[in-house]
């Protein structure tokens, strides 16, 4: 397609490359900025900038922060001895959200997926096991249900269990708010699995 | 066309926000790739039961002139839950679905090979004991499903009898089968067999019950050999097919382990 600016093209082609976002959406939001004030675009392209600068990985739980290290992590708050390992930053924010979980967190940076050939040298692992030093007395391995979720858990369990502290998983099953009679066939199984007694 | 088939999910792949594109290994249509919209959702039903190694049945709507079908519906026949509670029961079951994927082109009917892949996966999924003997029962079918069924009870030359392993003294892959010490001595491209390894491959080719590999117990240096010489054996025919990639990941991670793929194949 031939586009009448080549300003406007090249704009379109790299919103295009965005999760999510296709050629229409990113023609769109390319038109949208196009109408806005100069300030407002200068300030957003700023930002995205920002973005690449500032952030860096903590060099205690792997998370992004732009202190280092991390706010968690250098919270006196939270409680040291509990280690909530996850995936990827994304989780650490949802959890943040359920204002639940005072402990401090450990992003691993991915799952094992052995399908895809990533194995624990992909892994912030080393940094994990280097954080057990006798403070930790707990980890949860809060690790996404899918197969390559369950490779990491088994890994990391092999791998925790001996070095003396508890390690726990999250709990499946059905979500709050939905109904037994729609749930899949895999979820009921594991949710039967994991009942707990009254 | 609407399709309903029994399939195995041998891999999948998150595609866009929400979507995931996987690959099923199916009764009617063999190996074909699906598209399933919206499966990473927490609202959607396809996700949970669209794991790698799941049994399913699955709805799709077919059209000969595109890639990815669409996929409607997935459920869930039986869990095989086993497989993702251990890690030597899931390498297992991670490496034949990968070499399913490896060796079967697309869209080609091989209900056997299905049958043969659910019940490797359901014995590895139960295995109390020697999981990792149901991955060599499978390669040895796999291979007599191919049609290279390897010949572990005559030598390949001269067509003498070797029922007793004793008598075997060598491998040749191209030839897929096993050489007497006659044709071992002037043969070229031979490799060395032992005879505990020999015999352990003339047993595998034998049985046809699962169940009864997980009862035989391999030191690790037999392992060793039986694994490398089934897969020399179908890295010799089938062509594109070197290493798994989950094999090398499963390698890692049991190097402490006693398992069969705990750097006993040497690929």
């Amino acid at each position: 397609m031939l586009y009448t600016s080549e300003a406007l093209q090249q704009l379109i082609e790299e919103f295009s490359k965005l999760p999510g976002i296709g050629r229409k959406s990113a023609q769109r939001l390319a038109l949208y900025l196009l109408k806005q004030q100069r300030e407002d675009v200068v300030r957003m392209a700023k930002a995205m900038v920002n973005l690449k600068d500032k952030i860096r990985p903590c060099s205690v739980c792997c998370n992004i922060t732009e202190e280092d290290p991390c706010a968690i992590c250098s919270s006196a708050k939270r409680d040291r001895s509990i280690l909530c390992v996850v995936e990827e930053p994304n989780d650490v924010i949802a959890l943040e959200k359920t204002n639940e979980f005072r402990g401090l967190y450990h992003v691993l940076g991915g799952s094992l997926s052995p399908l895809e050939g990533i194995g624990p040298d992909d892994l912030k692992v080393k940094e994990l096991l280097l954080r057990i030093d006798g403070t930790v007395v707990e980890v949860i391995l809060a690790m996404n249900p899918n197969v390559e979720g369950e490779a990491t858990t088994i890994y990391l369990t092999r791998l925790l269990k001996p070095l003396g502290v508890a390690v726990s998983r999250l709990a499946r099953g059905i979500p709050v708010g939905g109904d037994l009679e729609f749930a899949d066939e895999a979820t009921l199984t594991r949710a039967l699995e994991g009942r707990i007694s009254l | 066309m609407i399709v309903t088939t029994e399939a195995v999910v041998l891999r999948t792949l998150k595609y866009g926000e929400t979507s995931l594109i996987a690959t099923l290994f199916t009764r009617v249509a063999g190996k074909i790739g699906v598209i399933a919209k919206g499966a990473r959702d927490r609202k959607s039903r396809l996700g949970p039961s669209l794991q790698p190694m799941n049994h399913v049945t699955a709805v799709y709507y077919y059209k000969q002139t595109r890639e990815l079908q669409l996929l409607s519906q997935c459920d869930l026949v039986r869990s095989l839950k086993g497989l993702t509670d251990d890690v030597e029961r899931m390498a297992v079951g991670m490496a034949a679905v990968e070499l399913v994927d490896a060796v079967t082109p697309a869209e080609e009917e091989n209900a056997p090979l299905l049958d043969l892949l659910l019940s490797t996966l359901a014995t590895a999924a139960r295995a109390t004991r020697n999981p990792g003997n149901t991955l060599y029962y499978f390669e040895t079918r796999l291979l007599e499903n191919l049609g290279f069924s390897p010949g572990f009870h005559r030598c390949s030359h001269c067509g003498a009898s070797l029922e007793d392993a004793a008598s075997i003294h060598g491998l040749h892959v191209s030839q897929h089968g096993v050489v007497c010490a006659k044709c071992a001595r002037r043969g070229m491209g031979i490799e060395p067999l032992s005879a505990p390894a020999a015999k352990i491959l003339q047993r595998l080719q034998e049985i046809r019950d699962p169940e009864a590999v997980t009862r035989m117990t391999l030191s690790p240096q037999v392992k060793g050999e039986v694994a490398g010489v089934l897969r020399r054996l179908l890295v010799g025919h089938v062509e594109g097919l070197r290493t798994l990639r989950s094999e090398a990941v499963f390698s890692s991670l049991l190097q402490s382990g006693s398992g069969p793929l705990a750097g006993d194949i040497q690929l």
